[in-house]
């Protein structure tokens, strides 16, 4: 595998999608998620080749993490459909026969950079389309900086047809809006009375108005439309330009935890370069700041686009904005498709690799229970960081702590994984339940799983006899 | 590898100490910014391209 195919399954539409959310939503950790991002695949460059193939339990925890990752990927090809008047399934459908075809063909070779570099291109391409026809993207950081309030825009579709929510969302509104169904279906307001709250459920018919006063909270089920007033305050969007570009303080063990989540998962599923890779760490740092850019741009020109909670809106969207914008909207889709598939056969590489004979069957099984999966509204970066977490604590866990240490007859790193996977699986599961003093890193738990598997496999390699 | 994961330690440290150095702006853009979306990721990459050539080597 080269490095630009290993690089591919970090560089998929929904990391690239969730750097372009965070910078647009200006959210305290965005500028550590930007950074994080770039050097976590770098650091899985540079580390040791693996030439042992991987315990049966290990390569089974590679199969799960790709198919979390998977599905993850899968999540923004439906929204995208629905974005553009179709359904969900059939974006997942078309996107999932497209990977079979191409991962499952035997002639299909050399496709997966191939994905890569036109994603990426066509990418990078809208983008100084942009910075040519408008502004450079420090002019509109500024521009946003300066801005009183970030509102709804008079052409918007929020405004005009009806915005689409891809997600469950919760709106806190701070000035009064009065919204239009155009949908029908049941929401939930928790209105604020003095020090109380009351909470009304309403159930509204297409053209049907809700009222909402500062205070209010709205509960939107995924699939609903609604249309909200030009000039009004985007519900959820920074107060103003200004605290958007300050953009706050993210808690210090949870920023470390979640620098840590990326790191350990690119440890485990970027593969090591080989000695043609001095291509990738430049490739990286495009697509990164192409996806910082891209969320600059989007604040700027369409501040509603985060609305919806869909990673693919901000992509469609903003070219559909400007001046050129219907050759820019398909240069998007094509980069959105592109790099999926990227993405999407850099996993298959990597699941086939280790099943073996097998290969062919479980990546099939794979696709199928990702492709199923996504079709329910699933939030796509908590499916990624569930991926990266398992992977981190099942295989960088125990890959670090054996080191290049000689093999011992006991499976160590395969006992650390099931170690490792059992922690992050536990710690999940309790969530809530949690101490608050450890709810920091419950929110995270690919640290505390990845130091478990760590601490196993140190402690067996101690005990455990060498290899004959 | 050490060198590269220490990266995002001053920004950490840019958030954290008293003054929110962070939020000063150069050019209209925040420091931390600056540091995030252009010194780092650049240092990163000159770094992470050097020691890969040189394994080439």
């Amino acid at each position: 595998m080269t490095a630009l195919n290993g690089i591919a399954v970090w560089t998929g539409p929904v990391l690239l999608g969730a750097l372009a959310m965070r910078v647009a939503a200006g959210a305290p950790d965005a500028p550590l998620l930007v950074l994080a991002a770039v050097v976590a695949p770098l650091v899985a460059l540079l580390q040791r080749p693996t030439t042992e193939r991987p315990h049966p339990v290990s390569a089974g925890a590679i199969v799960i993490s790709a198919t979390l990752i998977l599905g993850a990927s899968f999540v923004p090809l439906g929204d995208a459909a629905q974005l553009l008047g179709a359904r969900r399934w059939q974006g997942v459908v078309l996107a999932a026969a497209l990977l079979l075809l191409l991962t499952l063909s035997p002639r299909a070779r050399g496709w997966r950079a191939g994905a890569l570099v036109i994603g990426g291109t066509a990418l990078v391409l809208c983008l100084v389309t942009l910075a040519a026809t408008a502004r450079a993207p420090w002019h509109a950081w500024r521009d946003v900086a300066t801005r009183p309030a970030l509102v709804f825009g008079a052409r918007s579709p929020w405004v005009t047809s009806g915005g689409w929510f891809a997600r469950r969302a919760t709106l806190a509104f701070d000035e009064g809006h009065r919204i239009v169904v155009v949908e029908p279906g049941t929401f939930r307001v928790v209105e604020q009375e003095g020090t109380s709250h009351v909470v009304r459920e309403w159930r509204l018919r297409a053209g049907d108005a809700l009222t909402l006063r500062p205070g209010d909270r709205l509960s939107v089920e995924a699939g609903s439309r609604l249309r909200f007033e030009a000039g009004k305050r985007v519900p959820g969007a920074a107060a103003s330009g200004a605290v958007w570009a300050e953009a706050g303080t993210a808690p210090l063990v949870a920023s470390l935890a979640g620098v840590a989540t990326l790191v350990l998962g690119a440890i485990s599923l970027v593969p090591a370069a080989g000695r043609r890779g001095f291509a990738a760490p430049a490739t990286l740092l495009a697509l990164a700041l192409a996806a910082a850019c891209w969320g600059i741009y989007a604040v700027a020109t369409v501040p509603d686009v985060l609305l919806g909670g869909s990673l693919a809106e901000p992509l469609l969207r903003l070219p559909a904005a400007t001046s050129g914008g219907r050759a820019l909207a398909a240069l998007a889709a094509v980069a959105l498709l592109a790099l999926f598939l990227a993405a999407a056969g850099a996993l298959h590489d990597r699941v086939t690799a280790l099943a073996a004979a097998r290969g062919t069957t479980v990546w099939m099984a794979a696709v199928a229970v990702a492709a199923v999966g996504s079709l329910f509204s699933l939030d796509p970066w908590l499916l990624l960081t569930a991926g990266l977490g398992f992977a981190a604590a099942t295989i960088a866990g125990p890959r670090l702590a054996a080191g290049s240490a000689r093999p011992r007859a006991w499976p160590v790193e395969a006992i650390g994984a099931v170690a490792g996977g059992v922690a992050f699986v536990g710690i999940v599961a309790l969530g809530p339940r949690v101490p608050s003093a450890l709810s920091a890193l419950a929110e995270s738990p690919a640290l505390p799983a990845a130091f478990v598997s760590w601490l196993a496999v140190k402690l067996l390699r101690r005990s455990a006899p060498l290899r004959s | 590898m050490v060198l590269l994961s220490l990266l995002p330690l001053p920004l950490l440290l840019l958030a954290v100490l008293p003054g929110s150095p962070g939020t000063v702006r150069l050019g209209g853009v925040s420091l931390a910014w600056w540091y995030a979306g252009l010194v780092a990721p650049g240092v990163a990459t000159l770094v992470t391209t050097a020691l890969l050539l040189a394994f080439r080597e």
